[in-house]
């Protein structure tokens, strides 16, 4: 079975202090000189398709997982990290587009590789990212495709040779399904999937081999039909405010911080509950 | 402008769809108020209360056999022809966020997810979504029709459910159509209510800086004798500390309490959206720089275990009185 992961690294936005977000008159809030993370839900996807080939191993199933970016080279560390912790393929497509705000762009030429390369039985990725969140580039993937969607994946095994068992949350509860390939599942919040940490030795023997990278015109050119534009143009961002009054209970102590807040503001709110 | 609103009535969260749908609709004043409301439902013996909470007159009923993204999306496509829409409207659930952005693919419309309002502009449509992880608010156009918009989560209003005394009702069996081929078995395990955290008066919600599920299970101690619904950020439910459904913020349940107690929270955007409709927020945190400490109407900076037992001391004491 051949899984691919598609993430994206994007800024560490908790790292930005309040005077960052001055957005006087623009669309774009400058992040290159912001931490980078691996997008959260990108990361469980990464981790939970290491833990199904771990899984499938245990069954006697081979699995070859594979990741993809569309990134400028500043992704090839991530990529090589990846394939230290067992990914057989770690694949960048050179962006030719500002990734944030154009999901639609992002799926056609994530669907485009997919079809090129027309090895995939099953695609994961994060169901939204910040800076756009636009929550919109696994189910855009998976309708260029005509594949089926399942969203909110929280946990997803291999069932027998042909199935898998895919675990999703869903507004009724838990929804478990049984599905035959292929399909794009879009990861939601999955419990403990932080992504492992490769050994230092793994690393060492990625560190020197190139990282697989491509041209976007390779995929565009093969797939005209596909949208070039967003749905949705951005035509301006704004700071939401969420200040209240921060009013600072004073004391000694714990206790006597808890004492003041009680006697003099909370008592009176729970009276009127 | 014609508008189809969705609901998924297999959802245990009906009556919050019709909700966040009406409290959007009261807002917006560029939509003609007599179109018609697709309700998806499954348990026959419901109909009568998914009717009675839609938001408008003219309502249609299509009986499925239980929620499926692909049967809802072949049958809302199938009905476009024959009926079309300038605007799907969908609430801000799981179902909603995805059959919004799917069905303007298939329609060859447009979309936008966790839209919070709306406006039209001759040719096209104005809508606001938050951006950057719910930091920061942005605008933008959509031109092509049919628009898809699913609404942000925790929209809410006064006239929640306003009563529409005659109804236009439409119903149709569709439980035999388009079962989706690739899914070989399906089991549903019902989540455990959400109403007592989406609905608690008392609320505390726990942070990264509880830092372990021994100090998780000690706080629901001090929940439990406060009398308060306990919930929790990101961090905690992501490191299996706490379980999913205790999850609050953008991606969890959106809480509306008068007293919200944040306990080493570091204020996140993505949670702070879970508990902004409190009435009285009061953050306990040793970082008198987190975030939480100025979207909080009164803050405690010290270690929260020592200011929580007492505080708990204290309302415990008074209500043995």
């Amino acid at each position: 079975m051949n899984v691919l992961v598609c993430f994206k690294v994007v800024p560490d936005l908790d790292q930005l202090s309040g005077s960052d977000w001055l957005v006087d008159g623009c669309s774009r809030v400058e992040t290159r000189f912001v931490k980078k993370i691996i997008n959260p839900y990108d990361e469980s996807a990464l981790e939970l398709a290491l833990k199904l080939a771990d899984q499938a191993r245990g069954k006697a199933l081979t699995t070859n997982l594979n990741a993809l970016t569309i990134a400028d080279s500043g992704a090839n560390l991530t990529l090589k990290s990846l394939r230290a912790l067992g990914y057989q393929e770690a694949v960048r497509i050179e962006a030719d587009t500002e990734p944030d705000f154009t999901p639609e762009k992002v799926a056609a030429l994530i669907a485009a590789y997919i079809r090129n390369t027309n090895v995939f039985d099953l695609i994961m990725m994060g169901r939204q990212s910040g800076v756009g969140d636009n929550a919109k580039t696994p189910l855009l993937t998976a309708e260029f495709l005509q594949w089926p969607c399942i969203t909110q994946v929280t946990a997803v095994e291999k069932d027998s040779a042909g199935t898998y068992k895919v675990t999703a949350m869903a507004d009724e509860g838990t929804v478990i399904r049984v599905i035959e390939p292929p399909c794009v599942l879009a990861v939601g919040n999955a419990p403990s999937s932080t992504l492992r940490v490769p050994t230092l030795k793994a690393i060492k023997e990625q560190a020197d081999l190139p990282v697989k990278t491509y041209a976007a015109d390779k995929y565009r050119n093969a797939t005209p039909h596909l949208p070039l534009k967003p749905d949705a143009e951005l035509l301006n961002i704004e700071v939401v405010n969420r200040k209240r009054k921060g009013i600072i209970v004073e004391g000694a102590d714990a206790a006597e911080k808890a004492q003041i807040l009680y006697q003099s503001y909370l008592k009176g709110w729970l009276a009127e509950l | 402008m014609r508008y189809k609103v969705v609901l998924n009535g297999c959802s245990p969260n009906f009556s919050n769809q019709c909700s966040s749908v009406r409290a959007f609709l009261d807002y917006t004043t560029a939509l003609e108020k007599e179109t018609q409301t697709i309700i998806f439902y499954s348990n026959p013996a419901l109909q009568p209360k998914l009717t009675a909470l839609a938001p408008t007159t003219q309502v249609h009923l299509i009986k499925i056999n239980h929620y499926e993204a692909e049967t809802d999306l072949s049958i809302l496509t199938e009905l476009e022809k024959p009926d079309p829409a300038d605007l799907y409207l969908f609430p801000g659930d799981y179902a909603g966020s995805e059959l919004a952005v799917r069905l303007a693919c298939r329609l060859n419309g447009s979309s936008l997810a966790a839209v919070d309002s709306f406006q039209t502009d001759q040719d096209q449509i104005i809508c606001t979504k938050a951006v950057y992880n719910g930091y920061l608010q942005g605008k933008f156009s959509l031109s092509k029709r049919p628009y898809c918009l699913s609404l942000a989560r925790g929209i809410s209003g006064s006239s929640n459910n306003q009563v529409i005394e005659k109804r236009e009702i439409l119903q149709s069996d569709r439980s035999e159509a388009y079962q989706p081929v690739y899914i070989k078995g399906r089991s549903v395990e019902t989540a455990e209510s959400l109403k007592e955290l989406e609905e608690a008066k008392f609320v505390v919600a726990g942070g990264r800086g509880i830092k372990s599920k021994d100090n998780y299970l000690k706080l629901q101690q001090n929940a439990r004798r406060l009398d308060a619904a306990l919930g929790v950020s990101r961090p905690v439910a992501m490191n299996g500390w706490a379980p999913l459904n205790k999850l609050i913020g953008a991606s969890g349940i959106i809480t509306n309490p008068e007293i919200c107690l944040a306990i080493a929270v570091s204020g996140s955007p993505a949670f702070s959206s879970g508990i902004e409709k409190s009435r009285l927020i009061i953050a306990i945190n040793t970082d008198p720089k987190a975030a939480i400490i100025k979207n909080a109407d009164l803050a405690v900076i010290d270690d929260y275990k020592a200011v929580l037992d007492e505080l708990t001391r204290l309302i415990e004491k008074d209500k043995n009185r």
